[in-house]
């Protein structure tokens, strides 16, 4: 009787001992499957600083690449790197101009083609943007010249440029007209020391 | 049992780490040989557009395209262009003409500094720009000068002589105290004067335009082809350029040849450009040619 007993109580404690294990596995395998699901969540989510994420950022600094692109095809640059009142040497953008307002005209009553597009691909969706003219002076140095400011870029900020010659027979697209040629003196870049070339600038617009 | 569910946990934990890291590496780096082959991509536009807008420019200008001017415009551009590049990314760039490639059409006389006098590579202030040529409207002689001496005979004369011998002169001189006097002496005696107000006036001499107004007529009655001498050259400052035909005949010792920046000199015109442009950085290194018609029809 004795014997019979002690035999079923230690099949007993190997069925338990069996259970825990199978137990313990299954829940090892619960706590991976969580621990890996929430380690791909890291990296899915927006970046851990707070930030926008890296693929939104990515494609705003496309979408003003091609801007620029676009500007550089129609001749936008050119007109917007020209876009100078000599008179009062400073940009024909206005200050006191604000997005959604229409765009500055020209010498020839046109708006500002740079401006339209702009305003059309970031100003409707609520992105700001700011539009720099990087010079090189007699000095070999690089100057810049804002065109037209909104604001402080943030953090998330991203630039495009893109770069024209300019020389001396182009038209200065701002009143009064003349070529750039005869208003060097007065215009923001340096007249740098070529008969025909008068700088090399790139238009640099930062968008957040 | 439980020796194997630890191992297993830790195992799939490190292929966790191991996964991770990777799509993290690949979503941290920008891909910076696409980068790069975009970045070339758009410099070989931005270029090509520089450059036909130079080389529009100098047409507009001068009517023509001269070999040494582009040359030298095409270099400094390129210096221009390394330094913008450089200040943004570990990148050179590097524009130039092509020469052996590109094709010619005639030959340029010219003298392209204001402030130089119409004097031969010697110093020469009696000399000879061309003999034996023929000037028309396709071979143009345009200057724009500003003589530095009041009348005959001192004053700068340009001579032109026909095969018959028959004789045609141009001189400029002041008149005092803000016009120059442009005085013609046909080949029959006859005389035309123009005046006009300032000091540096412009005067197409074949097409007989004094500051944009016709003034006389170039060389009638004399017999082509024609030498075309210089009497004082000392005594105006300016610029000029002539075109002359293959006939022409040029003293190598009045013009510099070499592709330097001395006046005066003789140099060729371009009807197809062809423009080499290289860029290199630690991602990518490309070469590009482009190629820009400035006259058809060339040789």
């Amino acid at each position: 009787m004795v014997d019979r007993g002690q035999k079923r109580r230690v099949d007993s404690d190997m069925d338990r001992g069996q259970a825990y294990t199978l137990e313990g596995v299954v829940s090892a395998v619960l706590l991976l499957t969580a621990l890996l699901l929430a380690m791909n969540a890291v990296v899915i989510t927006p970046t851990t600083e707070g930030t926008i994420d890296r693929d939104t950022m990515a494609q705003l600094g496309t979408q003003t690449d091609d801007v620029l692109a676009a500007a550089h095809e129609r001749e936008a640059l050119q007109e917007a790197a020209l876009f100078w009142n000599v008179q009062e040497e400073q940009s024909a953008w206005p200050a006191v101009w604000q997005p959604g307002d229409a765009c500055p005209e020209t010498v020839d009553a046109n708006p500002l083609t740079l401006c339209v597009l702009l305003e059309e691909t970031f100003t409707s969706r609520f992105y700001r943007y700011n539009v720099y003219v990087d010079y090189q002076t007699q000095e070999k140095t690089t100057e810049t010249e804002p065109l037209f400011v909104q604001g402080t870029p943030g953090r998330n900020a991203v630039a495009a440029t893109r770069s024209i010659a300019l020389h001396g027979g182009m038209e200065l697209t701002s009143s009064p007209s003349g070529t750039l040629g005869n208003n060097t003196s007065d215009f923001y870049a340096d007249d740098l020391s070529d008969p025909t070339l008068v700088n090399v600038v790139g238009i640099r617009v930062v968008v957040w | 049992m439980l020796v194997g569910a630890v191992v297993i946990a830790v195992s799939l934990l490190a292929l966790a780490v191991v996964l991770n890291s990777t799509i993290y590496t690949q979503n941290t780096n920008p891909g910076d040989t696409l980068g790069e082959t975009r970045e070339v991509e758009k410099q070989l536009q931005v270029i090509q557009t520089d450059i036909t807008r130079l080389t529009d420019r100098l047409t507009q200008r001068d009517s023509y395209v001269d070999t040494r001017e582009l040359n030298a415009t095409l270099a400094f551009y390129s210096d221009r262009k390394a330094e913008q590049i450089v200040n943004r990314r570990s990148a050179y760039i590097d524009v130039k003409l092509n020469r052996s490639a590109s094709s010619f059409g005639r030959e340029v006389l010219r003298q392209s500094e204001r402030s130089g006098e119409i004097v031969s590579k010697g110093d020469d202030r009696d000399w000879t720009l061309v003999e034996n040529t023929t000037f028309n409207e396709s071979t143009p002689f345009k200057m724009e000068i500003e003589p530095q001496d009041a009348g005959y005979p001192t004053s700068t004369a340009f001579i032109v002589e026909g095969d018959d011998g028959g004789i045609w002169r141009l001189s400029v001189a002041q008149d005092p105290p803000n016009a120059v006097e442009v005085n013609v002496v046909y080949d029959n005696g006859t005389t035309t004067t123009a005046t006009v107000s300032g000091t540096l006036t412009q005067i197409n001499v074949t097409s007989g335009i004094v500051n944009g107004t016709q003034s006389f007529a170039f060389a009638p009655g004399l017999e082509a082809p024609y030498d075309l001498r210089v009497e004082n050259g000392h005594r105006s400052n300016g610029t000029y350029s002539i075109m002359i035909d293959k006939f022409g005949d040029i003293e190598d010792e009045n013009f510099h040849t070499a592709p330097t920046k001395d006046n005066p000199y003789v140099s060729r015109e371009i009807a197809a450009a062809v423009v080499d442009i290289q860029y290199v950085s630690d991602e990518v290194s490309a070469q590009s040619q482009i190629e820009v018609v400035l006259k058809e029809g060339s040789e």
